[in-house]
């Protein structure tokens, strides 16, 4: 997605600044309360990269409400506006997400009370809840369909595509055209993981970031996601080409239409690519405010550190010594480690002889000069590994063949390989949603083997022994299972087209 | 010292043997002797240049050479000084060393570096073997009194005698003459020698590697990699410690000497803790470390383990530690619970308000903001540690220099937190450390010498503290709940 509305969000708060927290972050509804610091307009924007399909209109345009979406979009009007705000509304826990902001939440009373601030008049939650950071604060008044997360949202603010996108004429335009009326183009899959990632990781520019004072309060932790699973499981309101009726994809060969260049797999690839990218790029972004706004620093941030990095029960004899810590100085936080198993085995299927842990390496080794990082140091080494990740979505992203098998199974084996190294349970879940749907169908193992592996694997998807689910405040899951047994589920036979 | 009864000829001919032996000694080295009794080739000869050879300076094996170190265990305990056998008829003195060797596991210190855990310590540090690094070696060996590497057998000594007593080069040979005990303390310690008589002299020498300095850290990269985290009591510690000197005109029978080594103990530790602090946010590297690049604040060893090691599975909202009522903001860790726990629990004087003031502001400092790159509040934090390091030693002096110790105070301390109504409580640092206490009141007066008879205080006494252990397995306190707490404390009268 990548709003980027020309204010910024105030700097964030370090953690356990609870009265800045709420002065900082309380939207323009909560006038008295207010803060001036660093007000909107005189920032620069953010250092690091942008994001992927921001484009002018990205920023300029503003939202016309989902009951404009409605009127057209919810049931079958012929091939191309189905029912998709009625699927949306009924299936997809983004609809209820504003729920949260709810006072009758139990959770949220207890965030509000141990944070001190109003959930439905913090910019912080307001971001992330409900439809649009930049939108007058949600209110008692806000109409039901205004809050939870809503069509432009991900589809962008519709003013400038409002009308010319209920022309005929507007199906086949590229998808780059119909970017820069502001429509985002969810179809590919880099901006569809930047969309997703601006909320399930984080966004300074949007204001989207659940801090570590938040998850501290009862936030419960974002969990690591995979796109393509976690989009199957909002149940759907879009259909790929493939999917819709035989007229509409003669229409679209004939146009010469592709949207989606990718196949199913390296659709997961590039999506863990880009989520990766989110991830570097928020830290760059949140050293970027920090630098700014000495000595209010909002650094360290620990929520931009792998959670299991400090939250492992200490045991003996410890998994963690014996596992090693890769060359870096034991104990120090790092990067979030879930999204690298996908990004890693991203690369290695370009082709590319470095590890992500190499394409991250100056990043990492920030790390490890400083706990938690300089932030000057931290936003000038994002760079290299921001313009690694982008190069890698480059060159996967024109796809490849349709019937280019042997590319399928050495994505298959380039995902193996990386579940076969994951550094916990979380990283070895998502390569696990990637990989189950390519093994399932791949014709390079036999139907015994492949049921056999795609078990192993699937039993990894059940795993939850962080509680990084949500609801995590259900009782405690079963302890966790040896990172070992969990890495050899995905070792697989040989390919029986190689034998 | 032991003398021999008579001289006769058995003893006639022991002097014939001696000189025959050293006659062929002379005569062995006419010929030119390889540097070392090693057989050719030096099977050493591949570790290459500034390697000490174990088998100990060129010099040694020749008469007249220089005079060979004196920091081994081997130059106390010869068996006619301190290594003799043990026995009711002469003094303990007299086998120190042997009890020492048998029983004190400082003997053993070094060999854990060999163990399979130091191993992938020292490789996850990328130190080389731990046996051979200086950063284990320093706690670990004698090494930290010596410039130069040790040779290996002065390594596997371990902590040995010159560790605590100071290196005896300076006065090995003066301490057996009269005229040494005519010598006072600073005459002596310009010799190099420590004085261990007082509480305060042993906690001090102690807290060097039981809380460390700036060349001794075990900071929290060291506990990552798998080393044990340091609590350190000092009473506790001296109660359980197999003694190799005889109490007899010592400290130990003084009347108060469980409850003044208490106290004691509590403020020299709480001033090394602070001089600890000091070192580390000054960013100094220890001399002994090699393996940390750049920084090391924030040092995540100064806080509560248990404030960042917690599963975050399953846990209801709110996610704040009820266990920790106001201690820290929310989502940063304690500082220091068991320093702050023990400082708590000190009372009296106008000394202790410093050192009160001085927890307070370290814990406001500490518990709002870790942030690594601000100087300015670096340089706070380390003015901060150093007054409270200097409160802290002057109450252990007010405590050692004052004549009689008693903790009735601190008694009364905690019983009004775990009265009804009281505060209760606050974690597991501060309940052991009442506990630790509550020995040190209950034991009071001199040393227990021998067996104790176990009577119904000291059952329930360790049914409390057995039920603050670490779950089997685990590095981590059981889950404690006050009530659980109370109703235990309250059997022990």
């Amino acid at each position: 997605m990548g709003q980027h509305p020309r204010q910024l969000p105030p700097p964030l708060p370090r953690p356990g600044a609870l009265v800045a927290l709420v002065l900082l972050l309380a939207a323009p509804v909560a006038g008295p309360l207010q803060k001036s610091v660093g007000r909107a307009d005189d920032l620069p924007p953010p250092t690091a990269a942008p994001a992927i399909g921001a484009t002018t209109a990205t920023t300029t345009a503003t939202f016309k409400g989902t009951e404009t979406c409605v009127r057209c979009h919810r049931s079958e009007q012929g091939e191309w506006t189905g029912p998709a705000t009625t699927l949306h509304w009924r299936e997809d826990a983004h609809s209820r997400a504003h729920l949260a902001l709810a006072p009758t939440n139990e959770r949220t009373a207890a965030i509000e009370r141990v944070l001190g601030i109003e959930v439905r008049r913090t910019r912080a939650c307001i971001a992330c809840h409900s439809h649009a950071p930049a939108e007058p604060a949600v209110t008692a008044e806000t109409p039901l369909l205004h809050a939870g997360i809503s069509c432009e949202t991900c589809h962008g603010a519709a003013s400038a595509y409002l009308e010319p996108h209920a022309a005929k004429a507007w199906r086949f335009l590229p998808t780059e055209e119909k970017a820069a009326f502001g429509m985002h183009d969810l179809r590919s899959p880099a901006v569809k993981a930047a969309n997703c990632a601006d909320c399930h990781v984080g966004d300074i520019g949007s204001g989207r970031l659940v801090t570590h004072a938040m998850y501290a309060a009862g936030h419960p932790p974002l969990r690591a996601f995979e796109v393509e699973a976690f989009s199957a499981a909002l149940g759907p309101h879009w259909r790929r080409i493939e999917a819709k009726p035989e007229t509409v994809r003669a229409e679209a060969a004939a146009a010469g239409y592709r949207t989606e260049a990718a196949g199913p797999i390296d659709r997961s690839l590039i999506e863990g690519l880009g989520v990766l990218r989110q991830s570097v790029r928020l830290a760059a972004d949140l050293a970027a405010v920090a630098e700014r706004e000495t000595p209010q620093v909002s650094w360290p941030e620990l929520s931009l550190h792998d959670c299991l990095a400090c939250h492992h029960e200490l045991v003996l004899p410890s998994e963690r010594p014996a596992l090693g810590y890769r060359r870096h100085v034991p104990g120090r936080p790092t990067l979030p480690r879930w999204p690298l198993g996908l990004a890693g085995a991203a690369l290695r299927s370009t082709g590319d002889p470095a590890s992500v842990d190499d394409l991250l390496a100056p990043l990492l080794a920030e790390f490890d000069a400083v706990p938690f990082g300089s932030p000057r140091r931290v936003i000038i080494a994002a760079k290299g590994p921001l313009a690694g990740i982008d190069a890698a979505i480059a060159r996967l992203a024109p796809g490849r063949a349709p019937s280019d098998e042997a590319g399928d199974r050495a994505a298959i084996e380039a995902l193996a390989a990386a579940g076969a190294t994951a550094d916990d349970v979380d990283a070895a879940r998502i390569v696990a949603a990637a990989l189950l749907p390519a093994l399932a169908t791949s014709p390079a193992w036999g139907a015994d083997e492949r049921r056999a592996a795609c078990d192993r694997i699937a039993a990894i998807l059940g795993l939850d022994p962080a509680g990084m689910s949500p609801g995590s405040h259900r009782p405690a899951p079963t302890a966790s299972p040896a990172i070992r047994t969990v890495r050899a589920a995905f070792v697989l036979p040989a390919p029986t087209s190689a034998r | 010292m032991r003398r021999q009864e008579r001289t006769g000829w058995g003893g006639l001919a022991a002097m014939g043997f001696v000189l025959f032996a050293g006659g062929m000694e002379l005569a062995r080295t006419a010929t030119p002797d390889p540097p070392c009794h090693l057989e050719p080739p030096c099977p050493l000869e591949s570790r290459g240049e500034g390697e000490v050879c174990p088998a100990g300076p060129a010099d040694e094996s020749m008469p007249g050479g220089a005079m060979p170190s004196r920091l081994g265990v081997a130059s106390c305990s010869a068996s006619s000084c301190h290594g003799g056998p043990k026995g009711t008829n002469h003094a303990v003195s007299t086998f120190a060393a042997t009890l020492w060797m048998e029983r004190d596991p400082h003997a053993r210190a070094a060999e854990v570096l060999h163990s399979g855990r130091s191993r992938r310590m020292a490789e996850l540090l990328g130190i080389g073997p731990a046996h051979q690094a200086r950063r284990c070696l320093v706690c670990h060996s004698m090494a930290d009194l010596s410039p130069t590497p040790l040779p290996d057998d002065l390594v596997a000594d371990g902590v040995g005698c010159a560790s605590c007593h100071g290196d005896p080069t300076a006065w090995g040979s003066e301490h057996t003459l009269d005229a040494w005990k005519r010598m006072g303390r600073e005459e002596r310690a310009a010799l190099g020698y420590r004085d261990l008589s007082t509480p305060l002299d042993r906690v001090n020498n102690c807290t060097r590697c039981h809380v460390g300095d700036a060349e001794h850290d075990v900071d929290h990269a060291l506990i990552a990699a798998g080393h044990p985290r340091l609590v350190f009591e000092f009473a506790a510690y001296q109660k359980r410690y197999p003694r190799h000197w005889s109490p007899a005109g010592r400290a130990e029978v003084g009347d108060d000497f469980q409850a003044r080594s208490w106290a004691v103990g509590q403020a020299a530790t709480l001033a090394a803790t602070a001089r600890l602090l000091e070192a580390r946010v000054s960013d100094q590297p220890a001399r002994a470390t090699s393996a940390l690049p750049g920084g090391r604040w924030p040092e995540f060893a100064e806080f509560d383990c248990q404030g960042c090691h917690r599963s975050i599975a399953g846990v209801a909202p709110p996610a704040v530690d009820a266990l920790r009522p106001g201690w820290s903001a929310v989502g940063t860790p304690a500082w220091q619970p068991w320093s702050q726990a023990g400082g708590a629990l000190l009372t009296g004087s106008s000394a202790e308000r410093d050192v009160d003031r001085g927890l307070a502001d370290l814990r406001q400092l500490l518990e709002r903001y870790w942030g690594p790159a601000d100087q300015t509040r670096r340089g706070r934090i380390r003015l901060e540690a150093r007054a409270l390091a200097a409160a802290a030693d002057r109450r252990a002096e007010a405590i050692a220099a004052s004549n009689e110790v008693d903790l009735d105070d601190v008694a009364t301390k905690i019983e009004a937190l775990v009265a009804e109504g009281g505060p209760g409580i606050g974690s597991w640092e501060a309940a052991v450390q009442s506990v630790l206490a509550l020995e040190a009141v209950l034991d009071g007066g001199p040393a227990q010498l021998g067996n104790a008879e176990s009577d119904d205080v000291d059952r329930e006494l360790a049914g409390l503290r057995e039920s603050l252990r670490y779950p089997p397995r685990q590095e981590t306190p059981p889950t404690m709940r006050r009530s659980d707490f109370k109703r235990l404390r309250a059997n022990v009268p």
